[in-house]
């Protein structure tokens, strides 16, 4: 037998349509579904989809309330000519199931409308002087004892970012990015506009 | 076992063929996970997929002067066995902060990487470790150790990240044209020590 | 049992006989001859094909090439210098730190790898290798306090074996070799005679 049959009644594609149809379902699934885990891991400890948080208004996150307060300019001496230090300034509430040393790993970025990021300042080399904590969830206060965030009382912390001079400083944006969530989806990041 | 036919048995060797041929062209394992390479020349600004360089040149040293170690301690000459290459350029980041490595590679594929911010240790000077953020350039130079030998046809190759190239990233491949110049020209262009103090 | 009645196992069990008993009269169950590693003293230059090591000289201290005593453990410190080069073409610091390894006696057969390395010029700490860079550079031992020190001590060198496309991954390396040779040098005692004479 040195033949396949052929133009029969029924073709063998006719006969193995079920098979094949799962057998595409099959490989869309085998490639999807990696892809769809590589995404989560990344965006585990990525920012990369952004909640915008409308000016003055309050958002909920990760079982905590944040407020932006204000950004301001501060002076520092021995600055590079071409940029400038901003200092945002926030209002966090921590729910009763929050816990502060969680959202102590926030990390803080501010971006212009076109996406540029710049990070916060967070290894403190900028030398600003800080007068608020500069964590979100505690910090040195006075006498150089630890403070913490407290459920239901306000905690205001502050973030410094260095930026280019010549960005008007009202169309920047701060984020506030906390990974390995556990309340939202992953990536979710917050994205503050500021208050006229 | 029943004959399966000569059209069954050519199928097979073709497929076989096919099989063989397609692992041997294969790339191998550096060679499917390379970076893209952006070509470019001395004193031409190259754009990368997220930053972008200047370079202006490169110096030739058989030592660097160097503060040191505090206030009060002498200052201290930097020799090598080889010979002392220093890149001078600008670096861009375009959408985010981070840090950029350098590499030189040689004609024979030999890779040196740049020294580390400790050798030399030059503030303001060394870009190795420096952290660029969009907006705000870094200009300094990045510092080889090479046999003198080896410089004809050196590219520089830079690129983001850490210490080897991102698997797939942007990679800078800037010919320094040290390939035009005889080795005598380039002895000649060696100086014996450069002052890298503020 | 019907297996050993049918005349083409029986067949198969004889070749296999067969082959037993030659590999048994060839020697091939004898037990293998334990491999010589050649022994060379200060000066020489050994290769382990990534790796060339020419040892010049070696010391007990009890301070460390920059001046330092360990305070808290009173350790003393083995310094072997040599004249290292890096005979790959990738700049790189894995085989000066883990294939010449002190022998603290004589069945140590792994030996332990150095603690610190310092270059040679200015007692720095040692980063990278320069592909064909040779450089001078010191290689420190603690060792332990009480420990008998034998005269004169050993380093074994391991050789490595340069793959170009791995089975399994198709990736390119310089694989391990086994042993490739053994230095033997003389050790001068550079410690404080208190210390020395405990």
């Amino acid at each position: 037998m040195n033949t396949i049959p052929r133009a029969n009644e029924n073709s063998w594609w006719r006969r193995q349509r079920l098979w094949l149809l799962g057998a595409l379902l099959l490989g869309a699934w085998a490639l999807l579904m990696p892809y769809r885990e590589a995404w989560q891991g990344y965006a585990r400890t990525h920012p990369m989809q952004a909640i915008d948080v409308a000016a003055g208004k309050s958002v909920a996150y990760e079982h905590a309330q944040w407020r932006l307060l204000n950004v301001t300019e501060r002076d520092v001496p021995g600055q590079r000519e071409d940029a400038m230090v901003l200092v945002a300034r926030f209002e966090l509430v921590m729910d009763a199931d929050a816990e502060a040393t969680r959202l102590d790993r926030c990390r803080g970025r501010i971006s212009d409308a076109s996406g540029r990021v710049w990070s916060n300042d967070s290894f403190g080399l900028l030398a600003v002087k800080h007068t608020l904590p500069a964590s979100c969830g505690s910090g040195l206060g006075a006498d150089f004892k630890t403070i913490q965030a407290q459920p239901g009382k306000p905690w205001l912390f502050e973030q410094v970012y260095q930026v280019p001079r010549g960005i008007d400083p009202k169309t920047l944006r701060p984020e506030i990015f906390l990974a390995w969530p556990e309340y939202e989806p992953v990536g979710r990041y917050l994205r503050f506009s500021q208050p006229e | 076992m029943r004959w399966p036919g000569w059209r069954s048995l050519l199928w097979v060797t073709a497929g076989l063929i096919l099989i063989v041929a397609l692992r041997k062209g294969e790339l191998d394992y550096a060679g499917k996970l390379a970076p893209l390479a952006t070509p470019g020349e001395l004193k031409q600004r190259i754009v990368a997929r997220n930053f972008a360089l200047t370079v202006d040149g490169f110096r030739l040293a058989h030592a660097y002067r160097i503060a040191g170690a505090d206030a009060q301690a002498a200052p201290r000459v930097l020799s090598t066995p080889g010979v002392w290459v220093s890149v001078v350029l600008k670096l861009e980041a375009l959408r985010e902060p981070g840090l950029l490595n350098a590499r030189i590679r040689t004609r024979d594929g030999s890779i040196y990487q740049a020294n580390g911010d400790a050798r030399p240790r030059a503030r303001g000077v060394n870009l190795s470790g420096v952290e660029v953020a969009p907006g705000l350039p870094a200009t300094g130079a990045f510092f080889f150790e090479m046999p003198p030998a080896e410089l004809p046809g050196a590219h520089l190759q830079v690129y983001w990240g850490g210490l080897t190239p991102t698997d797939m990233d942007s990679l800078i491949d800037v010919d320094l044209g040290t390939g035009a110049r005889s080795s005598d020209a380039l002895a000649a262009q060696t100086v014996a020590e450069i002052d890298l103090r503020p | 049992m019907q297996a050993v009645r049918n005349p083409r196992w029986q067949a198969v069990f004889f070749l296999a006989l067969v082959a037993i008993v030659l590999t048994a009269l060839l020697g091939g169950f004898r037990q293998a001859a334990p491999k010589v590693v050649p022994t060379y003293a200060a000066g020489a230059r050994v290769s382990s094909k990534a790796l060339a090591v020419q040892p010049l000289q070696a010391w007990l201290s009890s301070r460390n090439p920059q001046g330092y005593a360990d305070a808290n453990t009173h350790e003393d410190f083995l310094v072997l210098e040599a004249n290292v080069e890096n005979l790959t073409r990738l700049s790189n610091n894995w085989y000066l730190g883990s294939d010449l390894r002190w022998l603290t006696n004589k069945d140590d057969q792994t030996g332990t790898k150095p603690s610190i390395i310092y270059l040679a010029d200015d007692n720095s700490l040692f980063e990278s290798l320069q592909p064909h860079l040779p450089t001078r550079v010191l290689l420190t031992w603690k060792i332990p306090p009480g420990h008998a020190v034998s005269e004169p001590m050993r380093w074994g060198l391991l050789g490595r074996k340069f793959v170009e496309k791995t089975f399994l991954t198709t990736e390119s390396g310089w694989l391990p070799d086994g042993a490739v040779a053994t230095l033997k040098l003389s050790v001068t005692d550079r410690r404080a005679p208190a210390a020395a004479a405990q």
